[in-house]
């Protein structure tokens, strides 16, 4: 049986006070709850439990509550661990970016092996736990959005190609997918097209952010759009996808998939959604203090989603 | 080099909400287990 790692006597200093050597002993974590809880980046995890949410609401058929309520903690855990293997990946990268240099890896309040397994212990467990009491369909799904969004984009992707956030982006998509496959059992045109929706919307969403904290970007050495291929053609390319987004976000609507309670209020949001990237894209500001065009399309953005997904649910209640 | 009383204190405090939280997981996924179960049973 192993010992007390604090109680042995040459981890003791004379004092009785606990010797800085035990500090690196990966059997005394100097981390707090907290930095676990951070690692799991709690308000990343809102957007995916909302629209894993919606997909789980919008798909024809019953689910037992509970068992909703355990698909829903199921998608939000596995995103978590997802986030919780992309900052043990970026440590490095993180620690020179002043958005990010607080995280509980970079500050060194947490090691990297308790923060790996901690992610692992997360993703098996998520995905286990979502095949019994659901399906495997749903459990597959979600076993892939995690590797695809800790491999595919965070160690791949990301480091070498400014078109990182576009394909990254599927990564975020996964939720309303995975939460349909988990009433339904399968995937049909509408869970694709709630992907498609998200996928358009993560491009203009993250640049509008990434225009106004290129630095940061520049500085870690993140190819990322501003950063590669400048402020302007930054700007063109949010307006190209929020066109592409307004297409997909009333396809439903025009595929008579969903109703008018969905298509009036999306339509509209779009437009919106349209018109503030037109006014990003028209912006020639360099300053990031100066960009309130770029900050007021990032927080639409959100609204824009909340809108979107919101106005699903509600059209699949009324219908 | 040792640690001070004050940070000896704090690493043991931090240490033991660790635990609780710990614990309090633990206990909240056998209960989901214990629930999946009935509603699978159920269902």
């Amino acid at each position: 049986m192993a010992s007390n790692p604090i109680s042995t006597e040459q981890e003791r200093a004379p004092s009785g006070a606990l010797s800085t050597a035990t500090l690196t002993s990966p059997a005394l974590s100097a981390a707090d709850w907290s930095d676990y809880w951070a690692l799991l980046k709690p308000r990343v995890m809102t957007l995916v439990v909302f629209t894993g949410a919606c997909g789980l609401f919008a798909a024809p058929g019953h689910l037992n509550p509970f068992l909703s309520f355990v698909a829903i903690l199921c998608i939000a855990v596995g995103a978590g661990a997802a986030a919780a293997y992309n900052q043990w990946w970026e440590a490095d990268i993180d620690a020179v970016m002043k958005r990010t240099a607080s995280r509980p890896l970079p500050a060194g309040r947490l090691g990297h092996d308790e923060a790996l397994g901690f992610a692992t212990i997360l993703a098996v467990g998520s995905v286990v736990t979502l095949g019994f009491a659901t399906n495997w369909v749903a459990a597959a799904w979600l076993a892939f959005s995690i590797f695809f969004y800790a491999v595919v984009y965070t160690i791949w992707l990301k480091p070498r190609t400014p078109q990182n956030i576009v394909i990254g982006g599927a990564a975020g998509a996964f939720p309303p997918i995975i939460g349909w496959a988990a009433v339904t059992g399968d995937v049909t045109a509408l869970p694709l097209l709630l992907f498609a929706i998200v996928f358009a919307w993560t491009p203009p969403h993250f640049w509008a952010l990434a225009l106004f904290v290129r630095m940061d970007y520049a500085r870690a050495g993140i190819p990322m759009l501003p950063v590669t291929h400048g402020v302007r053609e930054t700007r063109r390319q949010i307006l190209a996808y929020s066109l592409v987004l307004f297409a997909v976000s009333v396809a439903p609507w025009a595929l008579g998939l969903l109703g008018p309670v969905y298509g009036v209020p999306v339509t509209l949001l779009g437009i919106a959604f349209v018109a503030l990237s037109a006014r990003v894209a028209a912006s020639r500001t360099e300053a990031a203090g100066e960009m309130t065009a770029e900050k007021t399309l990032f927080k639409f953005s959100l609204l824009y989603l909340a809108g979107v997904f919101a106005a699903l649910v509600a059209d699949r209640w009324m219908a | 080099m040792s640690w001070t009383p004050q940070e000896e204190a704090a690493f043991v405090a931090k240490r033991r909400r660790r635990n609780l939280v710990i614990g309090l997981v633990l206990g909240a996924f056998a209960l989901l287990f214990y629930g999946i179960t009935i509603s699978r049973i159920a269902g």
